[in-house]
């Protein structure tokens, strides 16, 4: 039993969601979306949160859809990862995002985790994050003034810190449909299997005909706060021979972009930029063997 | 606050009041008396508390038993009763016995589940998918060498 007494609330539309949520934050009260509940709930029976209201997410129907709408894929909020992990339509268009989904801590978790919950909750660890700013995927977000687009890059603010307000609410994530010939990857490192990333690294890597790179995007997390996307580089490997020198120059931008690694009790920060170096040049890697 | 809740229950429709604030493993335990389930960690790491929420294998300390309204709820008493029907234990519980799956129990009812859940996806499972797939189940008793001895063989006779 969680010893805070909260009020819960059980809507069926997103319209009913947002306007608890708004009531809740006009009287000043302290409110909290609950999703898969696999990050909240610890954190409420331990004590570290203990909002006045709880809102579920979990009987709001269309919630956990995924479809595709041209040459985007748009995924619920709702959408557990244990789904996201086995979707066809992912697999097939944005492989990557099953691939990450897939290695979200055991079973059980991914059988209730959500992809909203988990940028909700925006752990600097979470597997999402790195991806879906690599992605350039777009958050829909309602709140009670309307809806409003953001790119995932402007969604993960800091330490912890979404850019949502406590009257919004994440409804949906738009992906690309990757082109069919994109190699792309994802690969972490952990302590133990079910664990979080000490460090993640996913790369899409597209090929020219004589094995040039067309275009390559990499995410890392674990190497800030936030997640690091190699902007700065991306665009100048275009036109560059694909071999084992380039793999070699994307790691070591990858470990330069590793200014502030968040230090934890099994990886000190100058052992985290290392593996940064070392799971990018995995996840480049295995995204070239990948490409054709 | 105190909310009214209907979902069924090891297939036995089932209404109650909770307090918001009850875990599922705290309703299956305290209010229906179903103690297979246990509790752990309460922080979502150790799995003791496994039961199948809508056929699927989740960790009870981390869902609201608020939340659950109009679900469908399968404990280990549950699956054992349904398994067993014919009397003998299940094959699976058969195998945990014979390899020294278990040794205080604790973990036994969740990591049952969870076996059972990933023979259901995977008849024929590698070591590494056992492993896997038992990822969410702590056990400090047994290394998990026998459990994955016990997996192999209900795996092994099925397909005999
Ligand atoms: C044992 C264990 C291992 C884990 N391992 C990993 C791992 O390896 N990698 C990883 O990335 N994660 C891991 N997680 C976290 C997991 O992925 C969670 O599912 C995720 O962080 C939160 O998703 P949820 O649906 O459970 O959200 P909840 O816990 O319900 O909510 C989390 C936060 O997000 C907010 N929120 C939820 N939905 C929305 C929405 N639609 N709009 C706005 N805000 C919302 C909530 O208010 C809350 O603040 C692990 C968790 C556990 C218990
Ligand atoms: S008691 Fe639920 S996971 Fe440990
Ligand atoms: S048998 Fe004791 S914890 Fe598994």
């Amino acid at each position: 039993m969680i010893r805070v007494p909260f009020q819960f609330h059980r809507p069926h539309s997103i319209d009913e969601v947002v306007r608890l949520l708004s009531q809740c934050v006009q009287n000043g009260e302290d409110v909290k979306l609950l999703a898969g509940g696999q990050s909240l709930m610890p954190s409420m029976n331990l004590g570290l949160v203990a909002p006045a209201h709880i809102v579920s997410l979990n009987h709001v129907a269309g919630l956990d859809s995924i479809r595709q709408d041209g040459d985007m894929l748009a995924i619920g909020a709702g959408t557990t990862h244990h789904a996201l992990a086995k979707s066809e339509v992912v697999q097939a268009h944005c492989p990557i995002l099953s691939e990450t989904a897939a290695c979200i801590g055991d079973v059980q978790v991914r059988n209730r985790g959500t992809l909203g919950g988990s940028i909700g909750h925006f752990d600097p660890a979470a597997d999402y994050p790195p991806v879906l700013v690599l992605l350039d995927a777009a958050c829909q977000i309602v709140s009670p003034s309307g809806e409003r687009t953001v790119a995932a890059k402007d969604v993960f603010v800091d330490y912890m810190t979404t850019s949502l307000s406590a009257d919004e609410v994440l409804t949906e994530i738009r992906v690309p449909a990757l082109p069919s010939d994109t190699g792309t990857a994802y690969v972490k490192f952990t302590r133990v299997e079910g664990g979080f990333a000490i460090v993640g690294a996913g790369a899409c890597l597209r090929l020219n005909p004589d094995n040039t790179c067309r275009s390559i995007r990499v995410g890392i997390c674990g190497a800030a706060p936030v997640p690091v996307r190699l902007t700065a580089i991306e665009d100048t490997l275009t036109g560059k021979a694909v071999d084992d020198a380039f793999v070699e120059v994307v790691a070591a931008a990858a470990y330069e972009s590793a200014h502030d690694p968040v230090a934890e009790l099994h990886a000190d920060a100058d052992y985290k930029r290392e593996m940064v170096r070392v799971f990018t040049r995995r996840a480049v890697k295995t995204a070239w063997e990948r490409a054709d | 606050m105190q909310t009214t809740i209907q979902l069924i229950v090891n297939n036995t429709p089932c209404e109650a009041t909770v307090d918001t604030r009850t875990l599922l493993v705290d309703f299956l335990r305290d209010q229906l008396d179903l103690t297979g389930t246990h509790l752990g960690c309460a922080t979502g790491n150790c799995g003791a508390c496994t039961v199948m929420l809508d056929g699927l294998t989740v960790k009870a300390c981390t869902i609201l038993a608020a939340d659950v309204a109009g679900s469908t709820v399968t404990t280990i008493e549950g699956w054992t009763q349904a398994a067993r029907q014919s009397g003998d234990l299940h094959p699976i519980q058969d195998a945990f016995v014979k390899h020294h799956a278990l040794q205080c129990g604790f973990c036994t009812p969740g990591m049952v589940l969870s076996v059972q859940q990933l023979l259901q996806e995977k008849s024929q499972p590698t070591e590494a998918d056992i492993r896997h797939g038992i990822a969410g189940n702590l056990c400090r008793c047994t290394g998990y060498a026998s459990i994955v001895k016990a997996v192999q063989e209900v795996a092994q006779t099925s397909s005999e």
